[in-house]
């Protein structure tokens, strides 16, 4: 059992690695080169950085939705699975962020950044945990969109809100907001995995 | 349910890239009073006026708020930025579209130029007034 644990933590980050490191941020930078696009860009700013936001979630969620549905069966399963899974994603996606900023900046002066990862890793988890939903209840595809439309809204903040003075405690708040109302949602879902644990299988 | 699975994943990253190609083959199209192409060519005198850092030749196109902004140390601070990029070599896409200033209602050209200098790439946006007059200018 613990060893299914450790390999769900890793597919989690391997989650996060080939959906954005290895696709969705090389894709932006080819297209970030195109003049036609830094003049819509230069536009319409709001609706682009919308777009942006949103394309996080088709590849975030929609690289969650894979690994469940190829990687890691059956589809029925334990709480933790979705949880780990997703601490995986949040982890490897924190790790990424902070090493960088640890070269220029001191462990102390971080301390905004590392609370907002915590945010950011509870959000991971509880996405997840609306993305295994979809499995649990056997509708997956609606599971699906929703994960992707609540990260698209998430991230849609930081274009809106990034205008406005204070943006970034405006953005840690609706964070937080957004967190408590997701770690609810998640702690409602518990009954959706109730007594699966025995029929739990990796395919790797 | 795999294949409809990885057709839904197609689609919406497909839609969400599609969204920003077409965005960007919708700009606003050039108010009548332009020239595509001579606002092309009045950008690239632009970039070589300042690639030759002629402060006379620039501001002698600009309109009144801009030759008021670009002052001599704003203009020697944007060519030194410049220089450090090296000798310019060509400018190697060019994009065009209409723009309004909303309280206004003036129309305006807006340019993105990527120029390719020989240690870097600068992208410039540069914006004409109807009298073909420089009206704003970016680098990054």
């Amino acid at each position: 059992m613990t060893r299914k644990r450790v390999i769900w933590f890793f597919l989690g980050a391997a989650c996060f690695i080939i959906s954005q490191p290895l696709t969705r941020l090389p894709i932006l930078q080819q297209m970030q080169q195109s003049t036609d696009f830094i003049l819509v860009y230069s536009l319409y700013p709001l609706l682009i950085g919308i777009l942006i936001a949103l394309s996080a979630g088709v590849f975030e969620e929609g690289a969650r939705f894979l690994f469940k549905q190829f990687l890691i069966k059956p589809a029925a399963s334990d709480f933790s699975q979705p949880l780990i899974f997703g601490l995986g994603h949040g982890i490897a996606e924190a790790f990424l962020v902070l090493i960088p900023a640890l070269s220029l900046v001191s462990v102390p002066e971080l301390g905004l950044a590392f609370f907002e990862r915590i945010l950011t890793i509870i959000l991971h988890v509880t996405l997840t945990v609306v993305v295994w939903n979809g499995f649990q209840k056997n509708r997956r595809v609606l599971y699906l969109l929703i994960a992707i439309l609540i990260h698209g809204l998430v991230d849609s903040l930081i274009p809106i809100l990034s205008p406005l003075p204070n943006a970034i405690f405006l953005l840690e708040g609706a964070l937080v907001v957004v967190d408590i109302i997701m770690v609810g949602y998640a702690w409602y879902s518990r009954k959706y995995y109730t007594g699966r644990n025995s029929n739990e299988k990796i395919g790797v | 349910m795999k294949k409809s699975g990885f057709k839904l994943l197609g689609i919406l990253a497909g839609a969400v890239m599609m969204c920003c190609a077409l965005l960007a083959g919708c700009t606003p199209p050039l108010s009548s009073d332009f020239n595509e192409e001579d606002v092309k060519s009045a950008a690239e005198n632009v970039i070589t006026l300042i690639n030759s850092q002629d402060s006379e030749g620039l501001k002698a196109i600009c309109n009144v708020q801009m030759r008021q902004a670009l002052t001599d140390d704003l203009l020697d601070q944007i060519y030194e930025a410049i220089g450090e990029g090296g000798q310019f070599k060509s400018i190697k896409d060019i994009s065009v579209s209409g723009a309004k200033d909303k309280s206004s209602g003036e129309e305006f050209a807006m340019v993105v130029a990527k120029a390719e200098y020989e240690i870097r790439t600068f992208i410039f946006t540069i914006t004409f007034t109807k009298q073909m007059k420089l009206a704003g200018l970016y680098y990054k």
